[in-house]
């Protein structure tokens, strides 16, 4: 019960911190697709969070999708970049196709769309695997592509489909297998994983949890505490003690600080945003998913 | 016991009988046979590597037992070991009667000492022999984030209330995150605090977890062509030439010593190899 209620109250100040700096998250240079994570990774939060909560309480997402529709409907700019430039078409389409998850239609992305699947892209890309992994599942969650992403070639090709000791993992092989699995499942599931996968991925994103937690670095303990969410690993006390750091290292003001954040530069307010507002969207995206496989639970315990 | 740490501890053990004796103290020539015993031990007390350890033990001088000044923990072990194959010497013996008198009024320092407690009994001294052992370990959270001093204070706890592992203890508020400790340091590329979380990790039963067993392969590979463990050095733990490669190598055996063979340095020779 308080970690459900620390929880929901991370969430809402969070969000509200989210909702007061929108217009931090707008790209300076529109023709630059290097500035577009910021905007992007708030249109996959969005969209996802979007999936999760209830029905009663997603008229409170509604400032989020005004916000990014306007932008991305009012800046034909971007989809025009999107065709003139299909072999950078990552960022733009990782903008858009979230808003596509949520029901929107832009027609100048549509007709972009268009274009780029007649040229081939972006199958045509050489990708990162888990980049390809997490654009299989956008485009799969738009309506763009009939199957999820699978636990085949594409996962084997990862980080962690290919290595035995996660001993040497660098924060990029991290990011690998977090984000690997995020797509694999979901983000926070339920997902139906093949039973040795689940176990050995387990074993690594539990073992990595403890090192981020120690460190500690918000961004990926959150990262990991997705995971085990979705691989149904979250009634442990493993689970519920880094939960209770991340809630407890939550700022007052709403943010969660990310690993660069300096107490002493706090008041400066571009440097609090550079360095919370990722960390900020990945801890909402953990609350909004503990929250519904809980809600899910107790949905199952009720009908039962 | 893997090929590969079979490998290693043979290899190992051929480093530590050939370092230097002429220029070590009485403590160094202790923990250098300690290390030899662990290797033995691990190696399943082989004839080849008992005759080894025999040899090298004759060799130890003897010492006023007062002014030794490291682990007794190690000197009492190495006693527990000679006298198991038949070997005496006065020093050491002096030293069990010396450290008993010493805690034989200290209940309270004698029920937070366990293993040394047991040591003293087993080399034939009647120490204190306190109802209960004291442990207090920190919460989950308290433990992940309270620092390299912590991880190995609260090892070194679970070493000495359970005896290293021959006594059941509760342990549960830190087991979950323990073969996740020794996987974290051993990223941060600190063998000693490694080995101590790893030896924690043999004596509670979780030493065959998968992250205690990645800790356990990232050790393996610190080993040089030597024999000798110590690519991997905390900068807290720097020293300058061979005593550092001796602390690290000899921490290493132990661990994997005790991964393979909890309880090593009590059991009887008999009761760990009955078809000897």
């Amino acid at each position: 019960v308080s970690t459900f209620s620390s929880i929901s109250s991370c969430w809402d100040a969070g969000f509200s911190w989210v909702v007061n700096h929108l217009e931090s998250f707008l790209p300076a240079d529109l023709n630059s697709p290097d500035q577009l994570k910021e905007i992007t990774e708030l249109s996959l939060f969005y969209a996802h969070v979007g999936l999760w909560i209830p029905a009663a309480e997603k008229a409170t997402l509604a400032p989020l999708g005004a916000f990014l529709h306007s932008f991305l409907a009012k800046n034909m700019q971007l989809a025009n970049q999107l065709r003139r430039f299909p072999s950078q078409c990552n960022p733009y389409l990782l903008t858009y196709l979230p808003l596509r998850i949520a029901g929107f239609r832009i027609p100048g992305f549509e007709e972009a769309i268009g274009v780029l699947n007649r040229a081939g892209y972006p199958e045509a890309l050489e990708t990162m695997p888990y980049r390809e992994l997490e654009l299989q599942y956008v485009a799969w969650k738009a309506g763009l592509r009939k199957t999820p992403a699978s636990w085949g070639s594409a996962y084997r090709a990862t980080v962690l489909g290919r290595t035995g000791s996660p001993v040497y993992f660098t924060l990029f092989d991290v990011y690998s297998v977090t984000h690997t699995l995020i797509y694999l499942t979901g983000f926070c599931g339920p997902a139906t994983v093949p039973t040795g996968e689940s176990r050995r991925a387990i074993a690594v994103v539990e073992a990595l949890l403890v090192h981020y937690w120690r460190k500690p670095d918000w961004d990926v303990t959150a990262e990991l505490l997705i995971n085990l969410l979705a691989l149904d690993r979250y009634d442990t006390q493993l689970f519920e003690g880094a939960v209770g750091a991340i809630m407890h290292a939550w700022r007052e003001d709403g943010a969660l600080p990310g690993p660069h954040f300096r107490k002493e530069s706090e008041a400066d307010p571009e440097h609090l945003f550079r360095n919370c507002y990722h960390t900020t969207l990945v801890g909402l995206i953990l609350c909004a998913g503990y929250l519904y496989r809980v809600r899910l639970r107790s949905d199952c315990f009720v009908s039962a | 016991l893997s090929a590969h740490e079979k490998r290693a501890l043979a290899a190992a053990c051929d480093w530590l009988v050939g370092f230097s004796q002429a220029t070590s103290s009485v403590e160094e020539q202790v923990d250098r046979l300690f290390g030899i015993w662990a290797c033995t031990s691990g190696l399943n007390c082989s004839r080849r590597q008992l005759a080894r350890f025999r040899k090298q033990a004759r060799r130890l001088p003897q010492f006023e037992w007062f002014r030794f000044g490291s682990d007794p923990l190690f000197v009492l072990a190495v006693y527990r070991a000679m006298i198991s194959i038949g070997l005496r010497h006065a020093s050491l013996s002096d030293l069990n009667v010396g450290y008993c008198s010493v805690l034989r009024d200290d209940e309270t320092a004698a029920s937070s000492l366990g293993v040394i407690v047991d040591l003293l009994r087993a080399n034939g001294g009647d120490p204190c022999w306190p109802e209960h052992r004291s442990l207090c370990l920190p919460d989950l959270p308290a433990f992940v984030t309270g620092g390299r001093a912590e991880a190995i204070k609260v090892s070194r706890d679970i070493m000495m209330a359970s005896s290293c592992g021959t006594r059941e203890i509760c342990a549960a508020k830190v087991v979950p995150a323990l073969p996740g400790i020794a996987f974290s340091y051993a990223r941060d590329w600190d063998i000693g605090c490694t080995c101590a979380v790893l030896r924690a990790c043999a004596y509670l039963g979780c030493g065959g977890e998968p992250a205690a067993r990645w800790a356990t392969d990232w050790l393996l590979d610190q080993q040089q062509s030597d024999g000798r463990f110590d690519i991997a050095m905390p900068p807290a733990d720097s020293k300058a030439g061979d005593s550092s490669s001796l602390d690290a190598t000899i921490d290493v055996v132990w661990a994997i010593a005790e991964l393979n063979h909890p309880g090593f340095l009590l059991k009887s020779l008999d009761a760990r190899f009955p078809t000897r």
